[in-house]
């Protein structure tokens, strides 16, 4: 979880979850329970069996429990929102070690708070995600050099006044700038529900004429596999 | 009848050999790979009851593991050294650790199975509800600590 001392502390006790690492899911396809240990593309590989798919991390390694705890940015919270409210219900151990059911009949005040509540009110020991019929994602992988700056802010402009939705779609924008060599990058990363490739959201992307391009359509679980971020690195 | 006695107590042995994990002593300064800390009487009281209650689950500095999990972290900045470092395999075995902390008035934090990329800021929770589900009550002892500059 993003932010201090949150998930370890010196001389006193570390409660890892890492071993409840159980998922499944249900006979119906619609949602998934995941334990606290998994990460998502654990999750997503799950439901990549089935065809399915749900908001969580962007890249491979991020953890199921405190991105869903503070938020959970996706690419596709224009038209599904953060990987919290796509949570239906909780298993929660209370700080007087009752394990409880949260969910939208069931501690409902408690259901409310955890839906950005972080690890203030109790520790959860199951997450209950809705899935998605998304079996295919459409991807680009975009590259500039620096002349296109100024037409490449105006397409983000662009795509955060256009990004309705009736279609999800999100990307990871960057303009990257290396002090060694001084050149100047722009560059981004769009990910499209669905099959149309090129994807049409980032269309003004594509027109500024990238000196790099990729274009993929692929089960969720290709891209986010691709997209690892190693452990044990100073950040 | 002998014989019997020896083989029930064998798989003991070897359990606790294989843990690695010792009583954790009040009131001493630890040095680890990772850091110093003084291991005080609430985090003992802890440490000592979820060995005596799932030795084979908990971690100590001693403890052949316990550098590894100490470390299993994303951002390097996340490495501390905790006291002792306990490993549930099902809800209910992290509800006796939160009923243990809840006892003892012990500090802990808390990992699932990501990444974070902040440290050095020390968190024990203990959220309370009422019988209502309400949300009535969260104490929270912050460690003197500053954070540091991310």
């Amino acid at each position: 979880m993003k932010y201090p001392g949150s998930n370890n502390i010196d001389g006193g006790v570390l409660l890892a979850l890492n071993s409840l690492t159980d998922i499944e899911i249900a006979p119906d396809n619609s949602t998934i329970a995941v334990g606290p240990g998994n990460r998502w593309v654990d999750v997503y590989a799950a439901l990549s069996a089935i065809g399915r798919y749900a908001i969580g991390g962007r890249m491979k390694t991020i953890g199921v429990p405190g991105l869903t705890l503070i938020g959970g940015f996706h690419y596709f919270i224009n038209k599904y929102g953060f990987a919290m409210d796509n949570v239906v219900s909780y298993d929660v151990v209370l700080g007087n070690g009752t394990l409880v059911t949260a969910n939208a009949t069931s501690c409902r005040d408690l259901f409310w708070a955890l839906k950005g509540g972080a690890n203030n009110f109790g520790v959860v020991t199951k997450f209950i995600f809705r899935t998605l019929p998304i079996p295919l994602i459409s991807t680009a992988i975009l590259e500039y050099n620096e002349s296109a700056v100024p037409a490449f802010i105006q397409a983000a402009c662009d795509l955060v006044n256009n990004d309705d939705a009736t279609l999800g779609a999100g990307s990871i924008i960057t303009i990257s700038y290396n002090a060694t060599t001084k050149v100047v990058s722009p560059s981004i990363l769009g990910v499209q529900e669905g099959t149309e490739s090129p994807p049409s959201r980032f269309a003004n992307f594509s027109a500024i004429g990238p000196v790099y391009s990729q274009y993929n359509v692929t089960p969720p679980i290709v891209w986010h596999e691709q997209l690892d971020s190693p452990f044990q690195m100073f950040r | 009848m002998s014989r019997l006695s020896i083989f029930s107590v064998l798989p003991l042995l070897q359990l606790v050999i294989a843990q690695n994990a010792s009583t954790i002593l009040p009131n001493t300064y630890v040095t680890t790979t990772l850091g110093s800390f003084e291991i005080s009487n609430s985090t003992a009281c802890a440490c000592n009851h979820l060995l005596s209650t799932h030795p084979s689950l908990v971690l100590t500095p001693d403890s052949a593991n316990y550098t590894v999990q100490a470390t299993d972290y994303w951002d390097i900045k996340a490495d501390l050294s905790p006291a002792c470092i306990f490993l549930p395999i099902d809800a209910d075995q992290v509800a006796d650790a939160v009923s243990i902390f809840n006892t003892c008035n012990a500090q802990f934090a808390i990992r699932g199975g990501g990444h974070m990329n902040v440290s050095y800021r020390c968190f024990g929770l203990v959220p309370l509800t009422d019988g209502n589900n309400e949300v009535s009550r969260i104490q929270q002892h912050r460690r003197r600590r500053p954070p540091s500059p991310q």
